[in-house]
């Protein structure tokens, strides 16, 4: 079966043009999909996590109490924290863009700003809230772990979008390949008869589901780049891995294999 | 006493040497078979040997069960009883790569030709070939030998659909031809063509036979096997009822 075995092959393909291409297509966007979500994603989480790496601390005063004595004594409990007192006046002009009137001076207490280090920041929110002077203590990691959980689950979901979008591809080929079994059934019974083997007549539906894989594969690789060149200008994603040109070939060509697999399991039996 | 032992000895040697040779020389043993479709009988207790090199007619009415006997042959079927065996295989125990391996060994001709369709009279020829893991030099040599033999050379890119009958039946000799098998199995291959070509194809078979080939050639043409005398096996109603030389 070596020289029939590749003109079988390109005869498989000629005939299951079509959904061929389709199958390609539906693989090739699963695989750029997935390298643009992956890419897109551990983007945001890594500023996410640069963002995290120090924790802001901001404590609003009591009415009345004095910003440089609340200071003094968090530099002499957190030595490497940088704090910066803000008079209400200073907290108004940083607000007036969001707050506008409600943020006129007067309305607003005073406030001291503290930046640690991460590890840090709990302790120091700790020993805030424990003073007689701080009314409200607010810290930046509030919103940085659920903005990274939802950074997380949004990665998982990339996935499982791309792993449909494969398994899609790998239902196809199966519906494929049982298409042609179907039409080729009067073929494979002849070839039995003249002595062919079984993998001599699986070899060309398997080879050409795995072609489709690893072509889809490519595709994908090649849409993912010109998704990147063209996002380049809003979005400065990082040069994609090679592992996951690699990742998307393999997939696409195990997909392809499988689904030829279970395909051929509808060829007609003998006694 | 001593001599009657060494009598019975000797006899019991030469039956067993006789067994042995028996075992080493037939091509085709047949042991009892039968076959039957959802309970009307196509082959009832059919037993025949037939010795490697021979060329063997099997003839008989239409529904007489030759074609059936030779699915039997080519595995194509599996007795409801009995025993086949080929090439000293018994075909029931074999497995589908065993079967696959036996039927390499094997030309069949069918009756309705079985070329496949998609592919050229060249790429069915040498089809086989490669299957055998020949070089494809080799094969393409071998297909046009074997075409220019039956006439068809000139068709060697034409497809099955653009060939008449008669010509599809003389790619399929070619292709059974090609392979240099052991066993030749024809059924009806003359069917479909003139007289002049079949005792051409019956010459084919006769020089393959010659090479030492066993063939056996299933035919409702009397004429056929009074043209080329052979030993002939006849079929009626699934019962094998002569076994002779010649036209019944």
């Amino acid at each position: 079966m070596r020289q029939h075995l590749w003109r079988e092959v390109a005869r498989q393909l000629r005939e299951a043009r079509g959904m061929a291409l389709v199958a390609v297509l539906l693989l090739a966007v699963g695989g750029a999909w997935a390298m643009l979500a992956a890419s897109f994603l551990q983007w945001g989480r890594a500023g996410l996590l640069r963002a995290a790496s120090q924790t802001v601390v901001v404590a609003v005063l009591v009415e009345g109490a004095n910003p440089a004595l609340l200071q003094a004594s968090v530099a002499s409990r957190f030595p490497q924290a940088k704090s910066v007192a803000l008079s209400p006046r200073e907290l108004g002009q940083t607000l007036a863009g969001w707050a506008g009137g409600a943020a006129a001076e007067g309305l607003l207490p005073a406030a001291v700003s503290v930046t640690v280090p991460a590890s840090q920041a709990q302790a120091l929110g700790e020993f805030l809230r424990s003073q007689p002077a701080v009314a409200v203590v607010s810290s930046s990691q509030e919103w940085v772990d659920p903005a990274l959980a939802g950074f997380s689950l949004a990665l998982r979901l990339a996935g499982l979008l791309a792993t449909i979008l494969v398994f899609a591809f790998g239902a196809l080929v199966v519906l494929v390949v049982r298409l042609l079994v179907l039409s080729h059934a009067d073929e494979i019974a002849i070839m039995r008869l003249i002595g062919a083997h079984e993998e001599d007549i699986r070899a060309p539906y398997l080879v050409a589901s795995t072609l489709l894989g690893v072509v889809g594969g490519a595709a994908g690789v090649g849409l993912a780049l010109l998704g990147k060149f063209l996002l380049d200008p809003w979005v400065r994603l990082p040069p994609l891995p090679h592992t996951y040109f690699l990742l998307t070939l393999l997939a696409g060509g195990v997909a392809g294999a499988l689904g030829a697999a279970v395909g051929t399991r509808s060829l007609p039996q003998e006694p | 006493m001593l001599h009657c032992r060494s009598v019975l000895a000797k006899g019991l040697g030469e039956l067993g040497r006789e067994r042995v040779r028996a075992r080493l020389t037939a091509m085709i043993r047949l042991e009892s078979v039968t076959k039957t479709y959802r309970g009307r009988p196509a082959l009832v207790g059919i037993s025949a040997v037939v010795e490697k090199g021979e060329f063997v007619f099997l003839t008989g009415p239409s529904g007489a069960g030759k074609s059936t006997l030779l699915r039997l042959l080519y595995r194509a079927e599996v007795p409801d009883a009995g025993r086949v065996v080929v090439a000293g295989q018994d075909l029931s125990a074999l497995n589908r790569r065993e079967v696959a391996e036996l039927r390499r060994r094997m030309g069949v001709v069918f009756q309705d030709f079985k070329l496949l369709r998609r592919r050229t009279v060249g790429e069915n020829i040498t089809f086989v070939l490669d299957l055998l893991g020949l070089p494809e030099r080799e094969q393409q040599r071998r297909a046009y030998h074997a075409l220019r033999q039956v006439g068809l050379q000139h068709r060697l890119s034409a497809f099955p659909e653009e060939l008449s009958g008669g010509e599809q039946q003389r790619v399929a000799v070619a292709r059974a031809l090609v392979v240099q098998p052991e066993l030749i199995l024809a059924d009806e291959p003359t069917g479909n063509l003139d007289p002049e070509r079949s005792h051409e194809l019956m010459a084919f078979f006769r020089e393959a036979n010659y090479r030492g080939t066993t063939v056996v050639v299933a035919t409702h043409d009397v004429s056929l096997i009074a043209a080329h005398p052979a030993r002939t096996l006849v079929l009626e109603r699934g019962r094998l009822v002569q076994d002779q030389w010649g036209s019944p």
